[in-house]
């Protein structure tokens, strides 16, 4: 019960999470002394009581001095995260079952910050120091489990410098959503299904196999997509050259229609979607999306990949 | 791994700093004993030998803790316990596996300085001890720090430290005093030397080589010292060779109403017997557990005083009417002294008084010596000090009269303590030294109560001017030359130790009173006492977290990889390629990436080193090495 409210307690108070940009206030840290700290107290406490039973002057000086070292380090402790700015935290999307980048971005303020971290479940990263009026970005990984779109993790921000006896902490996140794409299954819709598809929905009227065939080089012309070039010839010192796929009109331009592909699992579905979308993009093709919802018009490139691989992340299964 | 050797060196120095000055106050053999491990330590910190495994660390648990309990046949006492707890610390440094252990290492270091008060409290040990607490603290800040170097750490700790000292201060004063100790003290440790607590040939005058302070003491009112007795033991009983005290003394039933008192402060350095020493005739004393004896002497009545004890003392010179004297003020032994007893008797038809003048005269007019070297007596040695010898020590001169005294039927006894002393100017106190250890007699006369007669000094009135050591040491002479230079310096050492045992260490329940007197609160009951220290511990807290948190300043000495930036700042003239305070390093580099600067590449580089070094947590030591080689090729 007791165990069940304290993570109750934690909940909201994770929920008060800041998100950047931000500099980091008195009233966002949390303060506790570490294991170690409950230690020293506990050795201030038995030399205290030992000399106040013994009415002996010096150790009672000296308990309250180690008192006094040990209040005057929470503040210390304080200090070490106080007026940290966080810049960003920037999420990049990620593929189920892989790992997600987060990078975040930190500056001093007032004064050199030393020895914090940032910590999520079981991922931390160390920051040694920070000095005055300087900014440093450093990488997270952590583990993307499952496709959806979600809040930002909530990252724990925390010091026990320069003691070890206190531990302070804040709770930050981004304000960026974490995208998740499904993970992508092992094989992609080959470009002829995906033509055949199309076919029957009569908007490519004929068919030919072959067409796709490789027929030969050709001299690169200026809109060539790279991923045509025969890097194997222009290695060779012949110049540059593009590999010519025959009559491509109609043929760069494929749409992948949701509802069409038949298979129950949605999950498996959005998988094999995905890398559908990968392959078609590292082919250089220009590709297209429709559900019975929505519909995104061909294209190619990183951002139109992208776009596409968010609505995956984002579908939901009704 | 690294880390854990740099740390387990420093906190090896942290515990030797912290225990170096008790073993000044160890035996030769515990030293032995304790030296041991920490060469061991040492050896191993220096890779000549290897780290031992937990079973080795075990046996040799078991085994010191063995040692010492066969050295001393017990454990928690102080003599035992120290030394226990400094080799428990060495073998902790030997078994530190993670920062949680090294910060125990630490606390028992904490420890180890605290036993420090068990040997000696004085001003300088306390100093010391600050000192060391300094080091400790900043050992635990280098165990935790991201840089390793303790002379930043020592920096910092002292921010930390010296408030605190103050705030230490601040509550100390406060904290509520209570007149005796809670649940009893325990001995910290078995008798060693001080005053006897019988009287034979030799007792004194085996202290009286002894240089060592036995107390020091200030009257409230300046008067003049020379002449003041101090009393410690009153003897009743004599059985032919040693006089004894009542055990236990029976406490004095009648409160004196004596008008004509004054103070003394005393700090009396530890006496191992149940007696406390005050000047001429006590009066109260208001400590619980301490009583006036019907002796007119302070007793302690559960305790030993083992440790230095501090008090102050209200005395009067008018010597005591009571208690009227017992049949035992009387008694002598059968068959000892025969001649002298023939003497007393040959008295008795005078007045009491005259019988007393008589005795003193016998002593004047014989030639008795004063010396340390008295030749052999035998049974009857006052009769062979009195008619044959008539050579001896202060024991001789008092047991001899009161002895005579008793034979001619006027009841005396005699008492232990000590006359004279060295006064130090600057603090205006007395260090009185084992050396002045005295005793005389007190005889009975009837309306004037228990009279001082002291046969030492009316045969041998130098005694009151110069203390026995002058009169017998024969190289003094030698040594006068030095004293005179190192006197002044060793006074001022003096009066601060006596200052620091009169404030601090010596800070009691009534102390305090008029410390809360001065305060304007005056007769605090004990809860108004708890609440005005809760209520100053609550404002100091809160000063320490708000008040200082204003200022907080402490900017870290730059690294190198920093120095060297600024340096290929420096070479870059254009001010748009500067970077920028609000940009992150791999922004900055982005950011010249796309503008027109010479040798890219190179910077590209230089960066890139750069930030391995700041940033990665497993970095080599090439990193600035290779820095410098590109700043030098860099040409803008």
């Amino acid at each position: 019960m007791k165990f069940k409210l304290n993570n109750f307690i934690k909940q909201k108070i994770k929920n008060r999470a800041k998100e950047p940009p931000l500099v980091i206030k008195k009233n966002q840290i949390y303060i506790l002394p570490t294991p170690p700290g409950f230690i020293f107290l506990l050795v201030i406490f038995v030399i205290f009581a030992g000399s106040f039973n013994e009415n002996n002057n010096m150790g009672l000086l000296f308990s309250f001095f180690l008192f006094f070292v040990f209040l005057i380090s929470i503040r210390e402790t304080r200090n070490s995260i106080l007026g940290l700015k966080i810049i960003s935290i920037k999420i990049e999307n990620s593929f189920a079952l892989s790992k997600a980048k987060i990078i975040f971005h930190l500056s001093a303020e007032k004064n050199e910050k030393k020895l914090f971290e940032i910590s999520c479940s079981d991922k931390m990263i160390k920051f040694k120091s920070i000095n005055k009026n300087l900014s440093v970005k450093q990488e997270m990984e952590i583990d993307s489990i499952k496709r959806g779109v979600y809040n930002s993790p909530v990252f724990t921000l925390s010091s026990d410098y320069p003691y070890g006896i206190f531990k302070a902490w804040t709770y930050i996140r981004s304000n960026e959503k974490q995208i998740i794409y499904p993970a992508p299954s092992k094989n992609a819709i080959p470009v002829h299904e995906l033509k055949s598809i199309m076919e029957e929905k009569g908007i490519i009227k004929d068919s030919n196999k072959n067409e796709d065939e490789f027929k030969g080089l050709k001299e690169y012309e200026k809109g060539d997509s790279i991923k045509r070039i025969s890097w194997k010839s222009y290695s060779k010192g012949l110049g540059l050259f593009t590999k010519d796929f025959g009559d491509q009109t109609g043929l760069d331009e494929l749409i992948i229609y949701f509802d069409e592909i038949k298979i129950n699992n949605i999950e498996k579905k959005l998988s094999l979607i995905c890398k559908t979308i990968l392959e078609l993009e590292s082919m250089g093709l220009k590709y297209g999306f429709e559900t019975d919802k929505m519909n995104i018009s061909p294209g190619t490139g990183k951002e139109h990949q992208k776009k596409c691989l968010e609505i995956l992340a984002e579908f939901k299964n009704e | 791994m690294n880390d854990l050797k740099n740390n387990s060196r420093i906190i090896f120095s942290s515990i030797f700093f912290s225990s170096l000055p008790v073993l000044f106050f160890m035996e030769p053999q515990t030293l032995f004993i304790i030296v041991i491990p920490f060469i061991y330590n040492i050896l191993i910190i220096f890779d000549k030998i290897k780290k031992p495994q937990k079973k080795m660390l075990i046996f040799l648990t078991v085994f010191f803790t063995f040692i010492l309990a066969v050295n001393f046949r017990e454990l928690f006492s102080r003599d035992a316990g120290v030394p226990l707890l400094i080799v428990m610390a060495q073998l902790k440094i030997l078994e530190m596996k993670n920062p949680r252990d090294e910060l125990v290492a630490c606390f028992l270091s904490f420890f180890i300085l605290l036993s420090l008060i068990l040997f000696s409290t004085s001003f300088f040990t306390t100093i010391y001890m600050f000192l060391s607490a300094v080091y400790t603290i900043s050992v635990m800040g280098y165990i935790n720090a991201p840089d390793k170097n303790i002379f930043i750490n020592i920096k910092k700790s002292l921010y930390v430290s010296l408030p605190a000292l103050l705030f230490a201060f601040l509550l100390f004063f406060f904290f509520p005093r209570i007149q005796s100790s809670l649940w009893g003290k325990h001995s910290s440790s078995k008798n060693v030397s001080g005053f006897a607590q019988t009287i034979s040939p030799g007792s004194v005058s085996s202290l009286v080589k002894n240089d060592e302070v036995a107390f020091k003491v200030k009257f409230e009112e300046k008067n003049s010292l020379s002449g003041t007795y101090f009393r410690g033991i009153v003897f009743n009983t004599f059985d032919g060779i040693s006089w004894h005290p009542d055990k236990p003394p029976s406490r004095a039933d009648k409160k004196t109403e004596n008008l004509n008192y004054q103070k003394a402060f005393i700090i009396l350095y530890p006496t191992y017997s149940k007696y406390l020493i005050s000047p001429d005739y006590p009066l109260n004393f208001k400590e619980r557990g301490i009583y006036l004896t019907e002796n007119s002497t302070l007793y302690s009545w559960y305790f030993k005083i083992n440790d230095k004890k501090i008090y102050e003392v209200e005395f009067s010179n008018t010597s005591p009417d009571y208690p009227k004297p017992y049949e035992k003020h009387l008694k002598l032994p059968n068959n000892f002294n025969p001649k002298a007893v023939e003497l007393g008797l040959s008295w008795i038809n005078f007045l009491p008084e005259k019988r007393i003048e008589m005795g003193l005269k016998y002593f004047k007019d014989n030639n008795f010596i004063y010396t340390l070297n008295p030749p052999r007596y035998g049974r009857h040695y006052i009769d062979e000090f009195l008619f044959n010898e008539k050579k001896g020590f202060c024991e001789h001169f008092a047991s001899s009269f009161a002895f005579l005294m008793r034979a001619a039927k006027v009841p005396s006894r005699i008492v232990g303590g000590y006359l004279g002393g060295e006064e130090n100017s600057i603090a205006g106190f007395t260090n009185v030294r084992q050396s002045d250890a005295h005793a005389w007699c007190e005889v009975w006369v009837e309306n004037k109560g228990w009279i001082r007669v002291d046969p030492t000094t009316e045969s041998q009135p130098d005694r009151l001017e110069i203390n026995a050591d002058q009169i017998f040491s024969s190289d003094f002479g030698a040594q006068n030359d030095f004293f005179r230079f190192t006197k002044p310096i060793l006074n001022i050492f003096d009066a601060m130790n006596f200052f620091w045992d009169q404030k601090i260490i010596g800070y009691n329940f009534s102390l305090q009173n008029k410390f809360f007197e001065f305060l304007g609160l005056k007769n605090q009951s004990f809860f108004n006492k708890i609440f005005l220290f809760i209520f100053v511990l609550v404002i100091s807290g809160i000063s320490v977290i708000l008040v200082l948190s204003l200022k907080t300043k402490y900017t870290g000495k730059k690294t190198e990889e920093l120095v060297l930036f600024e340096k290929l700042q420096k070479k870059i003239k254009d001010e748009n390629l500067l970077k920028k305070n609000n940009e992150g390093y791999l922004e900055y580099l982005e950011r010249i990436e796309n503008s027109n600067i010479k040798s890219l590449n190179l910077i590209k580089e230089f960066i890139n080193y750069f930030i391995n070094e700041r940033y990665s947590c497993n970095k080599s030591k090439n990193n600035t090495k290779k820095m410098k080689e590109i700043l030098k090729k860099i040409s803008l």
